[in-house]
């Protein structure tokens, strides 16, 4: 038989590929870096330089970019580029996991996962997580596919991807003890089981672990020393574990209703699809979905309850309700009605309906409280659901159950699709409020640009070069800035100035000054901005929710500029500065 | 407290548990496996693995660096029970059940202990805890290995310290600070060395010999178990008959009234140790006291000497209660532990005679054999694959780390392990001059290898030793010698006197008596012969500078003349003739160290040669249950070592800044008291179980009565730790002090330990003072710290440079320019102005308010802070 190469199943995987690819590249070098992203890229940018320094808890991400850097030069597009393209990588992973999850479920997954609005924001981020579920994924797949040395070479990358592997491995390890402790004797009859599906994978009886070590080893030391470039970068590998550990004494980082409301609204499809099946397969005893189940719960509750967590390590959580939503979705669509026709009319008319009810409901936070206008609205969007419900059961009526049914499941999908589609684009940080991206590590940097512009301009006036003019830059510690300042050539960094020192430009907290007495001009600047989440009102929460929209945290900084650098002033005279 | 107590217990006990199967495939030959070594070699290599890593570059100095050493350890752990099998290791473990539990109950108390001790005098105040304190924080703070100086920015420590290393690595992987560290390191050493005495003294106790059923010792090996607790006892809690002294002392024994009405004592006046000559405080008492000092100090001087104008020097005779009391992380605290890992491996080799013994050891046979013109063979050199075999290299690896934990111990305890190997080959193959040979050979590779294992400390230390000269007017009284060491003397002595009188026939002192004369006139010979060169150095000096030399003659006749100059100022006269014959006349008139070692080395040298390979038949039949292996032999070398220490200084010694035998004797009787401890528990537990009847009660008697006067040292010591208990406020943090009594300058400290690392300027002052502080507790390098210290560990001054004038005139001076010279000059970041600075130097602070922006300020500190200070190099 011959082996084709582009059936259509290669080519939907291939258009998952296009999809992530698309959503984690576009506009991808637009934004700054946010603080802790260009505490990392900064880190790149040194080795790059040859500059010794010390590896942070995600040695892939930081020895990797450095070498890109060191390759093409730094920039906002090439710190993000490795985890985007991993981001893009891990859709092709489901394609390993055919014979464990079903086909069907497989492409769905390689779907899910391009879409999905958390790993679309990890995956746009300069962050170590995407390297390690993408390589974890990718060593999963080959190990069970019989590779040990592809899978050996992913599970040394996976290592080096930073705390989040320890999280994924703390995860499934609760997961495996729970299912040794908890899992049930019986079965029912006529329902695949877990271990039927997953025996599938493997055509070998024995897994390939002695094969795999070596592999892991060698790419764990190759690719964590950058080629023994870098020895210290598997250091920094322990030291993701040791981060991981230490996460557990941290503050609280993140709201649980920030948390919930921005997982819950942000994978509202794989949540409903994924709660079903899980549901279901508790109700038949189905070993592969209890085990996805246990997953997800225990992914969930992890991320809730571990006190480092960051909005992106929902991704965690995303992976196992993917592969259970996606299972759901081949059950639903494995066989269709006979008349597809009815199915199709009432899946549009009641897509028509939500979208109007949605519309409706979209309104509220914007509307007076006077008049009755929102319960109107709210009356709107329960008459759609009533009215779409009443439509399938008289189509199921008229035609058949299985007719009226699908209709009514799939236009409800077609509705949650586009939410998911409008949250993942909101996830690339691209729309009209970037600030107000919830999958943010740090703040945004809103005027990030206007004050490298302006300093190059001034920089151009003075110094006839955008680079040159000297800058200090006082009690600000904020790495964006140190990111954005990195190609200057005269740039200091201090808690305070000393008073014989009359720099051309400094920046400064807002709130304080270079020097008392001394001529400069400012100009202050949106610095970081976020949304204030714990102060937002259900309103507000709303507003959000339709439109990325919120109040925000500003925190700013001033450009101080000496003024016999503004055109037609003289230079201040020596005897005037401070002795 | 109790939460960093208990993270430093779990933490260690995990590295112990990991060191397990290392320790039993090592030790093999020990009945317990080396259990008892566990966690100290298992933080041993820990701790290389990561400093090694660390100086190479591949590992980080934080947690994830630390971490991955210890994963290392843990797979070469994993590699050792895949050869040696998990089920052999567990089978064993659970055979040795009531031991294991006997050397963990051990371990716990004493380390909670003493862990109790320093939480009830914590401070890291006062003689070199500062110094060691800084260490620790440099250490933690150090990005990069090797660790800054903190003391002398912009420079690398240079010093032994590895055990700094340990520690600060616990420190860090617990997330304890420094200060608290400190503290806990004491008690975790203390904890450490009493294991690892039990061990020693446990493996000897239990050795059967020529199999299950013959025992050295009539007793079980549960027995055993509890025997071995002697040896704790001796190592650490057994102390000098200072203490003792000082009870008749404040009793007021032996004073007299004289018709002036004064106190008046021929036998104080005789002993002749400091302070204890002066009338003690009326009315008497019964508890040592000492108004204006502190009474339990004396016990580590007891020893005086004199130059020949009567002039005294200060020596140090520190015993180990004595330094767990005082509370210093020096390194001679730091290295027992591995000293006594040491002495376990040797103890292993001489059990199992790992170690391969070829017949014709190589070196000196290589080189006779080129001289003979034949060819130079490499295999020659290691025959029997002598380098090639593990056992050589670990040992070197552990005798090596000694040398990075305390250089002074490296070739003490490479001769007690190549004197096993040599005397396994002596009972193999009888007594030449040989043995010599061997023996310089032995040492010779072990430090080679050691000195390999251990380079990229080498590369970056500079020893203070400047030679070996002789001593020609110091030497030790044979009174100061046996208030120092009776308690250990006279139970080994006691055994000396049983063991040949049980096996005088086959003991041949005839032999000991040649030796141990041989050996001391030889000494004399070669300390006189080197005096003489010494005192005839500055004629040799003016006769070359006579002769119109060429420049390096000129410089060499100067140095000649300078040298034997400063010998001759030691000595305190300027008259060769003079000096030589009154040392040898104060020598004869003070015989008692000499005339005891003399005994000493007699007898133990007389005994090793009963172990000798027998001659006859008959004599094989009549001895071979004991020959085999027999732990006696073991002991004898331990002591022979230790008399080797002893005897050594009476003749000659290490010359280093001060001049004198100070660190000489303080490091070698040192060392003497561990080897001789653990011979004295082991002669004790000889005669308790040998002895029968009337001669049982009189060992009895005499062996409780010396013990107890032993004790009286450590039971006032922690009496007086008491008091402090009573006075309240159990805390383990060194720095707690500062934040009690200058709550300021904490403050400001802390603001420091968070801050950028960054040089610091401080005012510089004497060591043993609260100069340097800010270093200390921050981590932070400063310009200069205590400037004698920083000259005994870079043997001078030259780094130095003119650092100490230049920071006063930082202070000091009211002209910008000259202070921001400084400031640029030493990449000074941080000024601190607090009330060290303001009493120690008339600061003049409006420069600095003027250019500089003050980053810190409460009510009594100000840092300010030089923006154009260049970040410290990662």
């Amino acid at each position: 038989m011959k082996n084709r190469i582009l059936t259509v199943e290669n080519f939907l995987y291939l258009a998952a590929f296009v999809i992530a690819a698309g959503l984690r590249f576009v506009g991808l070098g637009r934004e700054s870096l946010s603080d802790y992203e260009a505490s990392l890229a900064l880190q790149a940018l040194a080795l790059s330089r040859g500059d010794l320094a010390t590896i942070s808890p995600q040695p892939f991400y930081v020895l990797w970019t450095g070498f890109v850097f060191f390759l093409f030069e730094s920039s906002n597009l090439l710190a993000r580029l490795l985890p985007a393209f991993a981001g893009s990588i891990m859709t092709l992973g489901p394609y390993l996991y055919r014979k464990a999850l079903g086909r069907n479920s497989a492409l769905f997954l390689a779907f899910g996962l391009a879409l999905s609005p958390a790993l679309v924001g990890a995956s746009r981020q300069a962050d170590g997580l995407t390297f390690s579920l993408c390589f974890a994924t990718l060593a999963t797949g080959f190990f069970l596919n019989n590779s040990p040395a592809m899978a050996g070479i992913m599970a040394g990358l996976a290592l080096l991807g930073g705390p989040t592997i320890w999280m994924l491995l703390f995860i499934l390890g609760v997961v495996f003890l729970w299912g040794r402790l908890f899992s049930p004797r019986e079965r029912i009859e006529g329902e695949p089981q877990a271990e039927e599906v997953v025996s599938l994978a493997s055509s070998h009886h024995e897994l390939p672990w002695r094969a795999t070590m070596p592999w892991v080893l060698g790419s764990f030391l190759f690719a964590g020393t950058l080629f023994f470039n870098q020895l210290s970068g598997i250091s920094a590998a322990t030291s993701s574990l040791v981060s991981f550990f230490g996460g557990w004494s941290a503050p609280l980082k993140i709201g649980f209703a920030q948390f919930v409301i921005a997982l819950v609204s942000g994978e509202a499809l794989t949540f409903g699809l994924g709660l079903w099946a899980l549901g279901r397969g508790w109700w038949y005893k189905n070993r592969l979905e209890m085990l996805l189940g246990r997953w997800f719960v225990v992914s969930l509750i992890f991320v809730l309850v571990y006190p480092s967590h960051r909005m992106i390590d929902a991704a965690l959580v995303a992976i196992p309700l993917w592969c259970l939503a996606s299972r759901q979705i081949e059950r639903w669509f494995q066989r269709l009605p006979e008349e597809r026709l009815p199915s199709f009319v009432l899946a549009a008319a009641i897509l028509a309906l939500y979208i109007f009810g949605w519309i409706n409901i979209a309104g509220t936070p914007t509307t007076q409280e006077l008049g009755g206008e929102i319960q109107l609205r709210w009356l709107s969007f329960a008459g759609a659901v009533i009215i779409s419900l009443l439509m399938s059961v008289l189509v199921a009526w008229g035609w058949s159950p299985r007719v009226g049914g699908y209709g009514l499941r799939t236009g409800i999908l077609g509705v949650l699709l586009i939410y998911l589609a409008f949250n993942a684009w909101s996830a690339t940080g691209l729309g009209r409020q970037p600030a107000a991206n919830p999958w943010r590590t740090a703040p945004y940097l809103q005027d990030s640009d206007l004050l490298a512009v302006t300093i190059e301009q001034f920089s151009s006036w003075k110094a006839m070069n955008r680079l040159a003019i000297d800058l200090t830059v006082v009690g600000v510690d904020s790495p964006g800035l140190k990111w954005l300042l990195r190609n200057h050539q005269a740039v200091q960094y201090v808690e305070s100035i000393a008073a014989d020192q009359n720099p051309s430009l400094v920046i400064t907290p807002v709130r304080s000054s270079p020097l008392s007495g001394a001529s400069y001009t400012g100009q202050d600047f949106n610095w970081k901005q976020s949304p204030a989440w714990s102060l937002m009102l259900p309103r507000e929460w709303m507003k959000w929710l339709f439109f990325r929209e919120a109040p925000f945290e500003r925190e700013a900084i001033v450009l101080w500029v000496r003024s016999d650098l503004f055109p037609g002033v003289e230079p201040e005279p020596a005897e005037n500065k401070p002795q | 407290m109790i939460v960093s107590f208990l993270l430093w217990y779990i933490l260690i006990s995990l590295v112990g548990i990991l060191a397990l199967p290392l320790t039993f495939r090592v030790f093999s030959g020990l009945t317990d496996r080396g259990y008892a070594f566990t966690r100290i070699f298992g933080l041993l290599v820990w701790g290389y693995v990561f400093w090694l890593l660390a100086s190479l570059r591949v590992l980080q100095n934080n947690q994830g660096g630390i971490l991955l050493a210890l994963i290392l350890v843990a797979l070469i752990s994993i590699f050792v029970i895949r050869k040696t099998g998990l089920g052999e290791i567990t089978a064993w473990l659970r055979r040795f059940r009531a031991q294991m539990m006997i050397t963990e109950v051990l371990f716990l108390l004493t380390f909670a202990g003493w862990a109790l001790v320093r939480a009830a005098d914590p401070a890291a105040l006062g003689t070199e805890k500062p110094m060691e304190l800084a260490f620790i924080n440099a250490i933690l703070r150090s990005p990069l290995f090797p660790p800054h100086d903190p003391w002398l920015s912009s420079y690398a420590i240079s010093y032994y310290y590895f055990g700094y290393v340990m520690t600060a690595m616990l420190a860090k992987m617990t997330a304890i600070p420094g200060s608290v560290a400190f503290n806990l390191a004491s008690s975790l050493w203390f904890g450490l060395t009493a294991t690892g005495a039990y061990g020693v003294l446990f493996n000897l106790l239990s050795k059967r010999s020529g199999g299950e059923k013959t025992r050295v010792f009539p007793v079980s090996q549960l027995a055993s178990s509890f025997w071995g607790l002697l040896a704790p006892i001796f190592v650490l809690i057994v102390s000098n008959l200072e203490g003792f002294l000082e009870v008749l002392h404040a009793r007021g024994i032996f004073w007299q009234r004289a018709p002036d009405g004064n106190l008046v004592s021929a036998f104080w006046r005789w002993l002749d140790i400091q302070e204890l000559v002066r009338p003690p405080s009326i009315p008497f008492g019964l508890i040592p006291e000492r108004s204006g000092g502190i009474w339990w100090w004396r016990a580590s001087r007891v020893l005086q000497d004199y130059d020949l104008a009567g002039q005294s020097r200060e020596i140090i005779d520190e015993f180990p209660f004595f330094s767990f009391l005082l509370g210093d992380l020096h390194p001679h605290v730091l290295a027992m532990p591995f000293v006594l890992l040491a002495i376990g491996l040797a103890l292993n080799v001489y059990y199992t005679g790992q170690i391969k013994l070829s017949p014709q050891t190589g070196f000196i046979h290589a080189i006779r054999e080129w001289l003979n013109g034949r060819a130079f063979g490499w295999s020659a050199l290691e025959p029997d694959g002598f380098l090639r075999t593990w056992e050589t290299w670990l040992a070197a690896f552990v005798l090596g780390s000694l040398a990075f934990l305390n250089t002074w111990d490296f070739p003490i305890y490479v001769g007690l392990f190549c004197g096993v190997l040599v005397f396994l080959r002596y009972q193999r193959a009888g007594w030449s001059i040989q043995r010599v040979g061997e023996l310089l050979e032995y040492m010779v590779v072990f430090i080679i290898l050691g000195v390999i294992l251990y380079l990229p400390f080498y590369l970056g230390f500079s020893s203070q030793a400047g030679g070996i000269i002789p001593s020609m007017a110091f030497f030790t009284r044979g009174v100061h010698f046996w208030v120092m060491f009776c308690p250990l003397l006279l139970p080994v002595l006691l055994w000396f006197m049983w063991f040949w009188r049980r096996h005088r026939r086959e003991v041949a002192i005839r032999n000991g008596l040649l030796f141990a004369s041989g050996l001391i006139l030889g000494l004399w010979f070669i300390s006189y012969l080197m005096g003489w060169l010494a005192l005839s150095m500055p004629v040799w000096g003016n006769m070359i500078l006579m002769g119109r030399p060429s420049d390096l003659l000129q410089e060499l006749g100067e140095a000649m003349i300078a040298i034997g100059s400063q010998f001759y100022g030691l000595q305190g006269s300027s008259d060769a003739g003079v000096i030589l014959f009154e040392s040898l006349k104060k020598r004869l008139m003070y015989p008692g160290t000499w005339l005891t070692l003399f005994g000493l080395l007699c007898f133990v040298w007389s005994f090793l040669g009963y172990f000798r390979k027998p001659q006859s038949e008959g004599e094989y039949l009549a001895k071979e249950p004991w020959l085999n292996k027999n732990p006696d032999a073991f002991v004898l070398l331990l002591f022979l070592v230790g008399i080797g220490l002893t005897l050594t200084p009476e003749f000659i010694y290490l010359r280093d800044q001060f001049g004198w035998r100070m660190n000489t004797i303080f490091k070698f009787y040192f060392q003497a008291w561990i080897l001789w401890a653990i011979a004295a528990a082991y002669a004790s537990v000889q005669l308790w179980t040998h002895l029968r009847s009337f001669w049982r009660a009189g060992f009895a008697v005499l062996w409780c009565l010396t013990l107890l006067a032993a004790l009286v040292y450590p039971l006032f010591g922690l009496r007086m730790k008491s008091i402090a208990i009573a006075a309240g406020g159990l805390t383990l943090d060194g720095a707690a002090y500062l934040e009690k009594y200058s709550p300021d300058e904490m403050e400001a400290i802390r603001f420091l330990q968070a801050a950028e690392s960054g040089v610091v300027a401080e005012a510089v002052g004497g060591s043993y003072s609260s100069f340097g502080r800010v270093s200390t507790l921050s981590g932070n390098p400063t310009v200069l710290g205590w400037p004698g210290h920083e000259s005994q560990w870079r043997g001078g001054a030259a780094e130095m440079g003119s650092r100490e004038e230049d920071i006063r005139t930082l202070y000091r001076t009211a002209d910008w320019n000259e202070a921001k010279m400084i400031l640029e000059r030493y990449n000074i970041r941080y000024v601190y102005i607090g009330p060290q600075e303001r009493s120690t130097y008339r600061v003049n602070e409006v420069k600095f308010t003027g250019f500089l922006q003050p980053v810190f300020a409460n009510s009594g500190v100000v840092i300010y802070e030089n923006p154009s200070a260049l970040p410290l190099k990662e």
